[in-house]
C-alpha cells in the first residue's frame, strides 16, 4: 500500500485532494492520512502547512493578509520516490 | 466491575528498571490513536479515582487509576495517544517503552470504530510487542449511525484477540471488555506475514535476539533491527555478540533492499498496511444508504473537472461585480470627503494661520490629493476583501486553488507553483517568498518570474478609476478581463520559459488536505477584511505620503515653472515619446508609471497630485463647517442606501437601480476623461497590469534568485507590457476605425 502510494507520487503529476486519492486507492481518507503521516515520519514525504514560511522578514508575519488557508500539502522529497515502480498490490487477506 | 473506592494508584512516576516487574495486582494498559476515546474509556473505568503524573524525564502525562474486577483491584494506565509505535514522537516512545518494560498483563487497544482501518495499524504493532491484547471497538454507536457494520466476531477470529464493542461516553461494554481482556487475551505476536524474504531474515534474527534480550518479543526487536531502529540497536548492549547481531541485521536489511528495491522499513510498514487493509475489507460493511458528508457532496460539484473552472470564474466575476458596484457609492463619498471637504478645510485653515502659499499647496495639492486619491479606493478593497473572506472562511478558496492548479498543470505549468501564484494575487512579495516551498531552484525561479503577472491588490485602484471613468457600463468586465489577461500571459510565459530557459522538469504528485466547508462568522469576516485592508492604509500613510510629497516637490521645481517644465515634467517628458504608439505618450502618464515603480498605488496618487491638485490652484473656497458635516453625514447615508440597492439588485428579478450604470464618479476620474481616450485608457490599464514589478517585488526577486534574474524580470515585463499595450492600442484602433 505504501509503495503503491509512493509509486503514485512518482508517476502521477499534479495535485490531488486527499479524498480523491483515498477513493482511488480504495481506502478511507483517515487511513490515507495515516499512511501519508507514516511516510512523512519515514522521511519519504514532507508535509507543508505554512506556505509562507519564507516570510520571516515580513512585518505582517503574524497577521499575514495574503496567507492562503489550505490544509497541509504532502510533497515527495527529492529522490525519495525513485525506487522500484510497484504495480498496484492486490488486497492482502489476513 | 465497579470503580474502587480506595484508590491504590501506583506512583505517578512509573518505574523503568528494565526487569520484568513483580506486581500484586493485574496491570492493564490502555493504548490507542489520539481521539479514539481512550481517555473517555479510562475515565469511565476509574471515575475520579485516578492520578496524573509524568513519565520519568518527560513532560507527557501518564494517568493511572484503579478499577475492581472480580473482587480484585486492577491497575489501569492510560498511555499517550499514538498512531504507531515507530518511535518518531515522544508519545509513541512512551507507549512502546511502557509496554516493553512494564509488560502489562494485557494491553487494551482502544479503536475508533468509525476509522477502523487506520486504527488497526496500531493494533498489529501492539500485538507484535508480544503482550496479550484485547480490542475495545469504541464509538460503535457513531459507526452504526454512519451506516458502518463491523463483523466483530470475524475480526476477533482473524486477529485471535478478544474484540468488545464499547461506547465510552455511555459506559457501554466496559465490564465485558475488562472481563474478556483479563481472561481471554493471549499474546499473538505474529499477526502480519512480511513476505518470503523478510520472514526468512526474521527467522534468522529472532533466535539471536532472544538469546541476547530474553525479555520482550524477539519478533518485535528483530523487526526493529531490520528497520534500522537506533534505539533497538542500542538496546542490544555492548557485547561482541550484540555487535555481531547488529552487523547481521544490517546485512539482512541490505538483502531485503536488494530484492524489493526499497528500504526494509518501508517494506515492513507496507505489509502492515496491506494486512490491515485486507482485514478491514473482510470485516467492515458500509450500507448503501450511508450518508456522504456535506463537504463531499459540495466538492462533487465545485471541485469537479467539468464544473470546477466555470464555477470558479463565475464566482470571481460575481466578486468583481460586487466589488466595483457596491463600493462605487462609498468611493464617491470618500472622494468628496478628501478632495472637496477636507481640501477646502485645510486650505482655509492654513490660510487663516497665514501659512505660506507653498505650504498650503503641499498640504492640499500634494498630501491630500495624493494620499486622499489613493484612500478613495479603500472601500473597493474593503468590499473585495470581504467577498474573498467569505470564500476563504467558507473553505472554498482552498478548492479554488485546487481547481486552478489543475488547469495550470493541464497547460504545462508546474503544479506546485499554485500557492505562490495565488498568494501573488494579494501581494507579489509574499508570493515570491512562498516559492521557497518548491524544492528545485529552476521551479522556484520560473514561478518567481510568473508571480508579478498575477495582478496584485495594489493595481486594483488603477483599474477601478480608469474602468469607471471610461467604461462605466462594463466596469466589472474590464477589471475581470485584466485579471484573466495576467493569468493567460503567465501561462504563455511559463510555457515559453519552460521550453527556452528551463529544461522541463518532470513533476510529481502532491496531496492536498482540503478543509471542510463551514459557515463564516461575521466577526471572522470583518477581522479578515480589516487585516487585509490594514496594509493598504498603512502604505497610504507612509510610502504613498512620501511619494506624494516628492512628486509635488518635483512638480513645483524650479519654483514658478509650469508643471510640464518642472523637474518631474521634463524627466517624464523625456521618456514619453516611447509610449506614443501606445496612446499615452504624455509626461503625466509616463510620470505616474515611473513613480508607480515605488508601489503600484502611487500611479493613482501621482495622477491625483498632477490632475486634481493642479486643478485646484487659486483662492481657497469659503468653508461652511456645519453644512459640510451635514453633507458628509447625509452622503454616507445615501452611499449606504445606494450600496444596499446594488447588492439587492444582484438577485434575479430585482432592479432597484433603473438603467443608470453604477460608477464611481471621482474628481480624478473626471480629470482623466479630459486626458485619455477609451482606447488609450485600455492600453494604459494593460500596461499597468504587466509592467515592471514594484521595488519591493524586485528586491524580493533579487534576494531569492539573484540580481540577474531580478533584472531579467524587470526588462521582460517592461517589454511584455509595452508590446501588449501597443497591440491593445493599435489593434483596438484598427478595429474601432474599421
Amino acid at each position: 500500500m505504501l509503495r503503491q502510494l509512493l509509486a503514485l507520487f512518482q508517476q502521477t503529476p499534479g495535485p490531488v485532494s486527499l479524498e480523491l486519492l483515498a477513493a482511488q486507492l480504495d481506502v478511507d481518507p483517515a487511513t490515507l492520512q495515516g499512511m501519508l503521516g507514516e511516510l512523512v515520519r519515514m522521511g519519504r514525504l514532507v508535509r507543508v502547512e505554512d506556505h509562507t514560511a519564507g516570510c520571516s522578514l515580513c512585518g505582517f508575519k503574524n497577521g499575514c493578509p495574503y496567507l492562503l488557508t489550505t490544509g497541509g500539502v504532502y510533497y515527495a522529497l527529492p529522490g525519495s520516490v525513485g525506487c522500484a515502480v510497484v504495480p498496484p498490490a492486490p488486497h492482502e487477506a489476513p | 466491575m465497579s470503580p474502587d473506592t480506595t484508590v491504590q494508584a501506583p506512583t505517578a512516576t512509573l518505574p523503568r528498571n528494565g526487569a520484568a516487574p513483580q506486581r500484586d495486582q493485574p496491570l492493564v494498559a490502555l493504548v490507542g490513536n489520539p481521539n479514539a476515546g481512550k481517555s473517555t474509556l479510562f475515565n469511565a473505568f476509574t471515575g475520579a479515582r485516578q492520578h496524573v503524573g509524568n513519565w520519568p524525564g518527560k513532560t507527557v502525562d501518564v494517568k493511572t487509576g484503579t478499577v475492581r474486577w472480580d473482587g480484585r483491584p486492577v491497575t489501569l494506565v492510560d498511555l499517550p495517544g499514538a498512531y504507531s509505535l515507530s518511535a518518531h514522537s515522544l508519545e509513541e516512545v512512551i507507549a512502546r517503552d511502557f509496554i516493553l518494560e512494564e509488560r502489562p498483563d494485557v494491553a487494551i487497544v482502544v479503536v475508533d470504530a468509525t476509522n477502523l482501518e487506520r486504527n488497526l495499524y496500531l493494533v498489529v504493532q501492539v500485538m507484535e510487542l508480544g503482550v496479550p491484547v484485547a480490542i475495545a471497538l469504541n464509538m460503535m454507536d457513531q459507526a452504526e449511525a454512519e451506516g458502518t457494520v463491523i463483523d466483530v466476531a470475524r475480526l476477533s477470529q482473524l486477529l485471535g484477540v478478544p474484540v468488545v464493542p464499547t461506547v465510552g461516553t455511555r459506559r457501554q461494554g466496559l465490564a465485558d471488555l475488562l472481563h474478556k481482556a483479563l481472561t481471554e487475551a493471549r499474546p499473538q505476536p505474529r499477526p502480519v506475514d512480511y513476505g518470503l524474504e523478510a520472514e526468512r531474515e526474521l527467522a534468522r534474527l529472532e533466535p539471536q535476539v532472544a538469546a541476547l534480550a530474553p525479555l520482550g518479543s524477539p519478533r518485535h526487536l528483530a523487526l526493529k533491527l531490520l528497520e534500522g531502529d537506533k534505539e533497538a540497536m542500542r538496546a542490544l548492549g555492548d557485547s561482541s555478540a550484540a555487535d555481531a547481531l547488529r552487523r547481521e541485521a544490517a546485512a539482512a536489511a541490505e538483502r531485503i533492499r536488494s530484492v524489493y528495491g526499497d528500504d526494509a522499513v518501508l517494506l515492513i510498514a507496507d505489509r502492515r498496511y496491506g494486512y490491515v487493509h485486507g482485514l478491514a475489507h473482510q470485516v467492515v460493511r458500509r450500507s448503501r444508504g450511508q450518508q456522504r458528508s456535506l463537504t463531499d457532496r459540495i466538492d462533487d460539484v465545485v471541485a469537479s473537472r467539468l464544473l470546477g473552472l466555470p464555477i470558479f470564474f463565475g464566482l470571481m466575476a460575481l466578486v468583481f461585480k460586487l466589488t466595483a458596484d457596491a463600493s462605487a457609492p462609498f468611493v464617491d463619498w470618500v472622494d468628496v470627503l478628501f478632495n472637496d471637504v477636507l481640501a477646502r478645510w485645510a486650505a482655509a485653515g492654513l490660510t487663516g494661520l497665514a501659512a505660506p502659499s507653498w505650504i498650503i499647496s503641499l498640504a492640499v495639492d500634494g498630501v491630500l490629493a495624493g494620499v486622499g486619491g489613493v484612500l478613495t479606493f479603500l472601500p473597493v478593497l474593503l468590499v473585495l476583501y470581504f467577498c474573498l473572506a467569505v470564500l476563504e472562511d467558507s473553505g472554498y478558496m482552498a478548492r479554488a486553488a485546487f481547481v486552478m492548479d489543475r488547469a495550470m498543470h493541464a497547460l504545462g505549468l508546474h503544479g506546485k507553483s499554485f500557492i505562490p501564484l495565488i498568494v501573488g494575487f494579494g501581494c507579489n512579495v509574499p508570493g515570491i517568498l512562498a516559492t521557497r516551498t518548491l524544492e528545485h531552484r529552476r521551479d522556484r525561479i520560473l514561478t518567481g518570474l510568473l508571480v508579478p503577472l498575477m495582478s496584485c491588490a495594489a493595481r486594483l485602484p488603477v483599474y477601478v478609476i480608469f474602468a469607471a471613468a471610461f467604461f462605466p457600463r462594463h466596469t466589472t468586465a474590464v477589471i475581470f478581463s485584466l485579471y484573466l489577461l495576467g493569468i493567460a500571459l503567465a501561462v504563455v510565459s511559463g510555457l515559453v520559459f519552460q521550453r527556452t530557459l528551463f529544461a522541463h522538469q518532470r513533476e510529481s504528485l502532491f496531496v492536498l488536505e482540503l478543509p471542510p466547508y463551514r459557515l463564516p462568522t461575521l466577526r471572522g469576516l470583518l477581522t479578515h477584511m480589516w487585516r487585509h485592508s490594514q496594509e493598504f492604509v498603512v502604505k497610504a500613510g507612509t510610502v504613498i505620503l512620501a511619494a506624494s510629497i516628492i512628486v509635488w516637490a518635483l512638480l513645483n521645481l524650479p519654483v514658478g515653472a509650469r508643471p510640464e517644465e518642472s523637474l518631474f515634467g521634463r524627466g517624464a517628458g523625456a521618456v514619453a515619446p516611447a509610449f506614443e504608439p501606445l496612446g499615452f505618450g504624455n509626461w503625466e502618464a509616463t510620470g505616474a508609471l515611473t513613480t508607480g515603480l515605488v508601489a503600484k498605488e502611487v500611479v493613482v496618487s501621482t495622477m491625483s497630485v498632477i490632475y486634481v491638485g493642479g486643478e485646484r490652484a487659486g483662492e481657497p473656497e469659503p468653508v461652511d463647517i456645519a453644512g459640510d458635516v451635514r453633507r458628509v453625514v447625509l452622503g454616507l447615508g445615501q452611499a449606504t442606501l445606494d450600496a444596499a440597492k446594488v447588492v439587492l439588485s444582484l438577485f434575479p428579478g430585482v432592479n432597484l437601480l433603473g438603467d443608470q450604470p453604477v460608477e464611481a464618479d471621482t474628481a480624478l476620474g473626471q480629470a482623466l476623461q479630459r486626458h485619455f481616450t477609451p482606447l488609450s485608457a485600455a492600453a494604459f490599464l494593460v500596461f499597468v497590469l504587466l509592467y515592471a514589478p514594484c521595488v519591493a517585488t524586485l528586491a524580493a526577486l533579487r534576494a531569492e534568485f539573484g540580481g540577474r534574474w531580478a533584472a531579467f524580470s524587470f526588462f521582460y515585463l517592461l517589454a511584455l507590457a509595452w508590446l501588449a499595450g501597443f497591440v491593445t492600442y493599435q489593434v483596438g484602433g484598427w478595429l474601432v476605425g474599421g
